[in-house]
């Protein structure tokens, strides 16, 4: 019954990869595998979409996610890298903290977060996960265990926020937390009919902590497109008056899909149909929500990814400047509509300056937009086209989303990627941490 | 506070079974080699739980010192959980002496001796549960590990034994026989997904079972009715059988 490599892929289920994940017991046991001068890639929940954490050996870090210390005066908790947020969560809520920065999902790892520098709705007020970092240590290619920190080995700190996991190993990490009066979210939602509009609202409410958007790509027309602004802020006392279970961290019922849908259930129909329903579903109104239905509203829909049928599907996910972010931003949903390519996942927020990141970070003050593609004939085509219009306008791909960029646009659209290598040069001279995603972009092979 | 005292506290069903009884509101004291490996455990299960972890250093084959090593817990937890096992490497063990030898101690040898000790001290309180973590391969000696499978076949038959001994003392003894588990121990295995088990489901069984005075459980259930039909092979088929 012995194993031979297996199948791994991301969420996007796209690509495939044959490879081997060792699963180590504890942080010693890690050291044993750098030596053998096999290349590899740590690996978190797989949670990221193409191929980040894929190769051909991946070292899990599953098993290395406890607690190792938490000053509720000072709001730090230090962890090993492969807690998975979910689990945090069920700790820290409870006590009346928060993630200073929280993605779309809460099945990441701590290490994975760090490596992909994830954003989250608050990017505009509170920027991304790496200005929360207090310290963190990293496992090198010489099996050295490294503390790094904003003062202490800096650039390795700031390669490995946004590294995607090719500077070493991150073992685990102190991070600082949001108070919080209760386990609720306020929230209101505006309904737009133009790009210009929810612009507009996007920079009239910056002082709105949380602020996304979810558009509708399918309808646009001319200068018509439906959209609607969600804004929240972590529900006070008196926002509460009469609610109860204030401070208890609900998790909803999970629902599951259980198999890969048929290929031809995602398409324009059904997805005009969806965005029709989700529009008209989602009132102008304030209203007091927990948790999850807010930051995490596909969560609770396990192997959601399966709609998308057993080829997978794309997420793309760019960024444009503030300066030019408007006009690429339309020109883009214009090739959208126009390839009529079904997506139901189009989401939209506002970046703030980030002042100073990794050289790999994603975020730049601006307009980012994410929208999923099903994998088929056309859309390659289609992302061709939108990479263009991305690079003309200065905008960049996100790393941890990305699953087809070349070598050519990757280093168009990341300049300080010579700064990075440098950086893998002192600490993984021989080209030990390699994945995919970093053959694929021509980094590291 | 009441506690667990879990022997061979590294192993993944053992720390599913940390985490289930300090959630529980149980102390916890742990026994193992090189004890630092469980540090980040040890933080992890007083920071989430407010439990209180003692880890214990403890050298299953060192049987002449079990019962000093007994003697020095001040106050002894009511509940053992013998999480002892080696499953080797059966090819390996068919030439090697030393092999078949560390797969009976670790599985059988090492593991009733501890438990012979704690036995007397709950014999003379009148109280304790006692569990032992066996397993299928228990059941029916077959051509890939049958080093692992007779030593815990001998280590069920203690566990019965023993649980026949102590009745008389209000002292219950528990038999897990775990199925296919997705642990290291069976990471390099290609094992049936729809009949392994997670080790935190384990863990969950044997905390309900023990709170029941279950006799013997298997962990999946399934397993109870696979294991029967592979008990009555006859053993004219059986020989002939890859199994």
């Amino acid at each position: 019954m012995s194993k031979g490599p297996s199948v791994y892929y991301n969420w996007g289920k796209y690509p495939k990869i044959e490879g081997k994940e060792l699963i180590p017991s504890f942080p010693d046991d890690i050291i044993g595998y750098l030596s053998g001068q096999l290349q590899l890639i740590a690996r978190g929940n797989g949670r990221s979409y193409g191929d980040a954490s894929l190769a051909s050996i991946m070292v899990s870090l599953k098993k290395m996610n406890h607690i190792l210390s938490f000053n509720p005066e000072r709001s730090v908790i230090t962890c090993q890298s492969g807690i998975l947020l979910s689990d945090l969560l069920k700790f820290i809520v409870p006590k009346g903290f928060f993630p200073m920065v929280t993605p779309g999902t809460k099945y990441i790892s701590l290490g994975g977060a760090i490596a992909a520098d994830i954003h989250g709705k608050n990017h505009h007020k509170e920027g991304s996960i790496s200005r929360y970092i207090e310290s963190m240590d990293i496992l090198t290619a010489n099996g050295q265990k490294i503390t790094c920190s904003k003062t202490e080995n800096s650039p390795l700190f700031w390669a490995t926020c946004g590294g995607m996991g090719l500077t070493g190993i991150i073992l685990n990490a102190s991070i600082q937390l949001k108070k919080i009066e209760s386990a609720k979210i306020r929230t209101e939602t505006i309904h737009s009919k133009s790009l210009k509009e929810l612009f507009e609202r996007f920079e009239k409410n910056m002082d709105i902590t949380y602020t996304v958007s979810w558009i509708d790509c399918l309808t646009a027309k001319n200068d018509y497109l439906r959209s609607l602004f969600f804004g929240g802020e972590h529900a006070t006392e008196s926002d509460l008056e009469g609610i109860k279970n204030r401070n208890r961290y609900e998790e909803p019922r999970m629902k599951n899909v259980p198999v890969d849908f048929p290929s031809f259930a995602l398409n324009k129909y059904s997805v005009k149909a969806f965005n029709s329903f989700y529009f008209a579903s989602n009132r102008q109104k304030p209203a007091i929500k927990d948790i999850d239905p807010f930051f995490y509203p596909l969560d609770s829909v396990l192997n959601w990814n399966r709609i998308y049928g057993k080829k997978g599907f794309i997420q793309y996910q760019f960024v444009l400047p503030k300066a030019t972010g408007y006009e690429g931003m339309l020109k883009i949903i214009r090739h959208i509509k126009e390839a009529q390519a079904g997506s139901f996942l189009t989401v939209l927020k506002l970046f703030g300056n980030p002042g100073v990141t990794g050289p790999l970070s994603f975020p730049m003050e601006g307009y980012t937009l994410a929208i999923d593609f099903k994998m088929d004939k056309q859309v390659h085509d289609l992302i061709a086209k939108l990479n263009d219009t991305v690079a003309d306008y200065g905008g960049r791909i996100y790393l941890a989303k990305d699953a087809v960029m070349d070598q050519a646009l990757f280093e168009k659209t990341y300049p300080r990627k010579d700064e990075f290598l440098q950086i893998c040069r002192e600490y993984d001279p021989d080209n030990l941490f390699v994945s995919r995603l970093s053959q694929r972009l021509g980094l590291k092979k | 506070m009441a506690r667990v005292l879990i022997i061979g506290a590294a192993s993944d069903i053992a720390q599913a079974l940390s985490h289930k009884y300090a959630g529980k509101g149980y102390g916890l004291v742990l026994a193992l080699r090189n004890t630092d490996r469980l540090l980040p455990l040890k933080n992890d299960l007083e920071i989430r739980y407010g439990s209180e972890v003692e880890l214990m250093d403890f050298d299953a084959a060192a049987g002449e010192t079990h019962q000093q090593w007994v003697n020095s817990i001040p106050d002894l937890p009511e509940i053992t959980i013998c999480v002892m096992g080696y499953l080797g490497d059966h090819e390996k063990a068919q030439t090697d002496p030393d092999e078949v030898n560390r797969i009976i101690v670790s599985n059988y040898l090492g593991a009733i001796s501890i438990l012979d000790r704690i036995a007397e001290e709950y014999e003379k309180k009148q109280n304790g549960i006692i569990i032992g973590i066996s397993s299928v391969a228990g059941e029916r000696g077959r051509q890939s590990n049958y080093y692992y499978g007779s030593a815990k076949a001998g280590f069920t038959a203690y566990l019965s034994g023993l649980r026949n001994r102590l009745y008389r003392s209000k002292v219950h003894v528990l038999t897990v026989k775990p199925g296919f588990v997705n642990t290291s121990m069976t990471a390099g295995m290609d094992l049936p997904p729809l009949l392994t088990s997670q080790p935190d489901q384990v863990a969950g069984k044997i905390f309900k079972a023990a709170k029941k005075r279950k006799n013997t459980i298997y962990t999946g259930n399934k397993w109870r009715y696979i294991m029967f039909i592979i008990r009555n092979i006859p053993e004219t088929v059986f020989k002939k059988l890859k199994l």
